[in-house]
């Protein structure tokens, strides 16, 4: 019974820390150079968006903290941000339908600019880094694109494997 | 009810958790050595995990990486065929280019190596009847500068030798008349030898060698040209290739055949060397 219930978190947890891996590890063998897509920002909306603002909160929280323990400086500031943008796109779910792929690409976009408009505004603006233009194009821009990319190829997964623990997880209750 | 209990527990998750992580953002300042003690464990856990996916990442990028560059090396592969294909074309048509140039240098080589000799050029105007020159009118004579005993020549062969001349036109004696003979030299060894018209031989348009001593290397294929002992011809003009050559039965000499330079058959124009051999004698 417990099991059951705790599966889906367990499974989530599971992702986010391979993706962590694979954020960390994967992504830089193919390039140090090209931005790399934000997949604890995929996971964080996509979970978000598909599972309901508790879901986006508890992913996020997960992925930023595994953001914090995989690098960066400070401990629980992205796993601050990180759930606030889970929550967010949680938020956002019950207005629209969750079968469309469009909206999500456009969600995790829009989540990744944020969080990268936050975090340059925290170590770059704050340090009188101010041409955002640049930044945007340079780094922004290609990690937006990427991460949408990713986004376009794993949403329905995503969406399947969530319904399917979702009704696993009901049929425990039943 | 249960739905609106569940949205205050997630509210207040989001409280508890907000406030979990400022805790965290507090230590990370305020308590430097609990955060390197957590990134210190972190990292003792994901490090492996990261250096495993690493080496991992390495060997497929190494495999990628070698089918990438065979897939190159078939593409180049493929450009090269075919740029081979293009050279051995071009390469078949320089073969025959060289041939070319080779057979218009050695017709060439003449009148380079004698760049002094003034010539004259001349049309054949006139021929005896018959398919093979024997003697011949060129249309420049005294006029012109032609004098006797001229060397005519034709294609970088020797022709034969200006007999008479008259105003405006000279008699050429070709080399393959009968009885006519010219002091040979083969161009490898050096060996002279006498060069015979033969009218028995001008059906087969061959002319007859002579007096080739036992003892010397000329071969067949070798060059004959006028030897510098000649009284008339000016040396080292080219008369022709050895072909047949064998053994006189006087046991002292050799004898053969000799395939003239010039095409006798087709002669048409021809050019007069204006510049007579100086044999330092009466004159």
């Amino acid at each position: 019974m417990f099991l059951r219930s705790v599966l889906r978190k367990i499974i989530m947890t599971g992702i986010v820390i391979l993706a962590a891996f694979i954020q960390t590890a994967v992504f830089p063998l193919f390039s140090f150079q090209i931005p790399y897509p934000n997949l604890m920002i995929l996971l964080t909306s996509v979970f978000g968006f598909i599972a309901g603002k508790r879901e986006g909160m508890y992913t996020g929280f997960i992925c930023g903290l595994c953001a914090d323990l995989f690098g960066g400086t400070v401990l629980g500031f992205s796993a601050l941000l990180f759930m606030y943008l889970g929550y967010m796109n949680g938020m956002i779910r019950r207005f629209i339908y969750e079968e469309d792929i469009i909206f999500p690409i456009i969600l995790v976009a829009a989540t990744d600019f944020a969080y990268n408009f936050i975090y340059f505004v925290l170590n770059f603006m704050l340090r009188n880094r101010l041409q955002f233009g640049y930044y945007f194009i340079h780094t922004v821009l290609p990690e937006i694109i990427f991460t949408a990319v990713l986004v376009l190829f794993s949403y329905k997964q995503f969406l399947k494997l969530h319904k399917r623990l979702l009704r696993y997880e009901e049929g425990s209750e039943t | 009810m249960k739905k609106l209990n569940h949205k205050i527990r997630t509210k207040h998750m989001l409280w508890i958790l907000s406030g979990v992580c400022i805790a965290l953002i507090g230590i990370s300042f305020l308590l430097p050595g609990v955060r390197n003690a957590v990134k210190t464990g972190a990292a003792y856990v994901i490090t492996p995990i990261q250096r495993g996916i690493n080496h991992m990442g390495m060997w497929f990028a190494d495999k990628t990486d070698s089918f990438k560059k065979m897939d190159e090396v078939i593409a180049e592969n493929e450009r090269l065929k075919q740029r081979v294909d293009e050279l051995t074309e071009e390469n078949s048509m320089l073969v025959q280019n060289r041939y070319e140039l080779e057979r218009l240098r050695e017709l060439l080589a003449l009148s380079n190596d004698y760049p002094d000799y003034d010539t004259a050029a001349a049309k054949v105007i006139a021929k005896e009847s018959g398919n093979w020159f024997h003697s011949f009118n060129i249309d420049i004579g005294k006029n012109q500068g032609i004098e006797p005993d001229m060397n005519v020549i034709s294609g970088g062969g020797l022709v034969g030798i200006v007999t008479e001349v008259y105003e405006n036109s000279a008699v050429v004696e070709s080399i393959i008349d009968d009885g006519y003979n010219v002091s040979g030299k083969c161009a490898s060894s050096s060996d002279l030898c006498i060069v015979n018209g033969d009218l028995s031989l001008i059906e087969s348009g061959l002319l007859r060698i002579t007096n080739i001593m036992k003892d010397s290397t000329v071969k067949e294929g070798d060059m004959i040209l006028t030897s510098h002992i000649s009284s008339k011809y000016l040396p080292g003009i080219l008369i022709g290739y050895v072909t047949e050559l064998t053994e006189d039965s006087n046991d002292l000499t050799k004898s053969g055949y000799l395939i003239p330079a010039v095409d006798f058959e087709h002669i048409e124009e021809v050019l007069v060397i204006k510049q007579l051999k100086d044999t330092g004698g009466e004159k």
